[in-house]
């Protein structure tokens, strides 16, 4: 099969299944085959499924031929970060301490999936425990330093980094990832894919590993803005097995929204102080775009709340809470990154009064938040200032004036999604992020597939 | 900003703590909950270097609660979590 092919859209190779053109198992295969060759040798593969995936990849054809079609991603290859629970194949968090963690059931995601005809290829690779504690290193993983795509040097970005780095590669056609506090769209933007983080509660998180189950997300990394529709409108919905989870449907129609006049509110980013002339080029010109298609474009400011702090003493509280066997067993020791350990430990010191507090400033938080989204539709910035930073050295030294825009959004558990936006001059992608209210997931993706329709940056393939 | 940037941000400002009483009143605060306590959830007590890394990160806890425990919040505010009561399942 022409290498070609991997690199479509998940939108393109449905019309050639549907059609016949080519088959389940010729897709799944020539996937199979680019995870081998390329996947693995970017430490982007925590384990290939042949088995399953084939297994998937034949139901797909049978019913396909017998007219049973079930939908845009049924004969798909996928990939799922390593924390989905998966039957029979290992799931080990990314880490060294659950080498042989394998499950008896499929996570809520995983059965979606299934159901819609989706055939998974291969478990991906992650930051340890979703990075919990903290890491200090893109090696911070049971798999070692997942590299980037666009140039081997450079790391692939956490925690969803196989995610991000397989979907660039056309090692998969489209993959899941999560996001507690950037683990979506900052692999999305270092690896020039697009990722969609949806609101929280929109996906059961039945089955996925907990680091923070107030501020955990599930949502898909893609080609396109439109595949992260088709894979949303799969895996989102009320599960009973998760109380979180939103008893509202979704359903994406870009008609509905292809005219809609949005009204844009651009979050502040001092360019300048951090050293950013490439997001700055980039970032000009996509608003251009929007400015052309008629949105009304005006800064905004936050409401002056510790979002930040909020966000890191919920997330480290109930990080501490999710790993505590691992911690009293001892075994937490085993982890790759020595900050992980001590961040994680060190959240065992929380009180209970701080943590409620950071709770009530995030009531407080939505409730501000709702008011900014009464005068804009959606939120918009360079998801981050840099290209990825170097795979080998700490992150503490790399990770210099990056900015993101993570802190409130997550805390606050809005949708956001990350589209390439350009690179910079030594050919790193950089990522564009519209952030959105709650449950207007609809909004972010139009306004992205319009950007999409504009720009052909999400086509650019890395040097694979 | 994103977590990493906010992490290595409070690790700076508590290594540049100087306020001389808050900072007496931190570090205080650090001592007593870091390695003593912790080792009570522990199969053995953290190895020297561990249990002062811990503190050092204990300290930057501190320092991220003192801003939030600053912010003014109404009497009484509900906290941004729920649950849903579990009825039995009768046949």
């Amino acid at each position: 099969m022409d290498d070609e092919v991997l690199f479509l859209t998940v939108t393109q190779q449905a019309k050639l299944l549907k059609s016949r053109k080519i088959s389940s198992v010729e897709l799944t295969q020539a996937y199979l085959q680019a995870l081998r060759a390329r996947g693995e040798a970017l430490r982007a593969v925590a384990e290939v499924a042949e088995e399953v995936a084939l297994q998937q990849a034949r139901q797909a054809d049978k019913e396909i031929a017998s007219g049973k079609y079930r939908g845009v991603l049924h004969g798909i290859p996928y990939g799922a970060k390593d924390l989905f629970a998966t039957k029979g194949i290992p799931t080990r968090w990314g880490s060294p301490a659950h080498r042989d963690q394998m499950f008896d059931h499929d996570a809520a995601v995983i059965e979606r999936l299934q159901r819609a005809g989706a055939v998974l290829v291969a478990k991906l690779a992650m930051i340890e425990l979703a990075g919990a504690g903290g890491y200090e290193f893109a090696h911070a993983s049971v798999t070692g330093a997942c590299l980037n795509p666009w140039d081997r040097t450079r790391w692939a970005g956490g925690s969803s980094s196989g995610s991000g780095a397989a979907v660039a590669a056309g090692a998969v056609a489209f993959a899941l990832g999560t996001e507690t506090w950037g683990s979506i769209t900052v692999p999305a933007a270092f690896c020039g894919v697009t990722g969609l983080r949806p609101t929280y509660g929109r996906v059961s998180r039945y089955g996925a590993m907990a680091l923070s189950w107030t501020m955990d997300k599930i949502g898909p990394m893609a080609r396109s803005a439109e595949d992260c529709a088709h894979v949303l409108q799969v895996i989102a919905g009320h599960d009973p097995r998760d109380p979180s989870s939103a008893d509202l449907p979704f359903r994406y129609r870009f008609s509905t929204w292809r005219s809609h006049r949005f009204r844009i509110g651009l979050l502040p980013t001092d360019f300048a102080k951090n050293n950013a002339p490439d997001a700055e080029r980039c970032f000009t010109a996509a608003l251009e775009i929007f400015r052309k298609r008629k949105a009304n474009l005006k800064q905004v400011k936050l409401p002056d709340l510790p979002y930040n702090e909020a966000a890191e003493t919920i997330i480290v509280a109930e990080g501490s809470s999710a790993f505590e066997t691992l911690i009293r067993s001892g075994k937490v020791n085993q982890l790759a990154d020595q900050s992980q350990v001590v961040g994680l430990l060190s959240g065992l010191t929380l009180s209970a009064a701080d943590y409620l507090r950071a709770t009530r400033i995030r009531a407080e938080a939505m409730k501000a938040m709702a008011k900014v989204f009464e005068t804009v539709d959606v939120l918009m910035a360079p998801t981050l200032l840099q290209g990825a930073p170097p795979a080998d050295r700490s992150l503490n030294e790399t990770w210099v004036n990056m900015g993101g825009n993570g802190g409130f959004a997550n805390l606050t558990g809005l949708p956001s999604i990350s589209v390439p936006m350009g690179f910079t001059a030594s050919g790193l992608p950089l990522g564009l992020e519209i952030i959105g209210a709650p449950y207007e997931e609809a909004k972010i993706i139009a306004l992205a597939q319009i950007f999409q329709q504009e720009t052909d940056w999400h086509r650019r393939r890395p040097p694979v | 900003m994103t977590r990493r940037e906010f992490h290595f941000a409070l690790f700076a400002a508590a290594a540049a703590f100087s306020v001389p009483d808050m900072g007496q009143e931190v570090e205080q605060k650090a001592e007593d909950m870091s390695p003593a306590s912790i080792n009570a959830w522990l199969p053995a007590p953290m190895p020297p270097e561990q249990a002062q890394q811990v503190t050092e990160a204990v300290k930057a806890l501190q320092k991220t609660l003192e801003t939030l425990r600053a912010y003014p919040l109404p009497e009484g505010s509900e906290p941004a979590f729920t649950f849903q009561p579990l009825p039995p399942k009768r046949g």
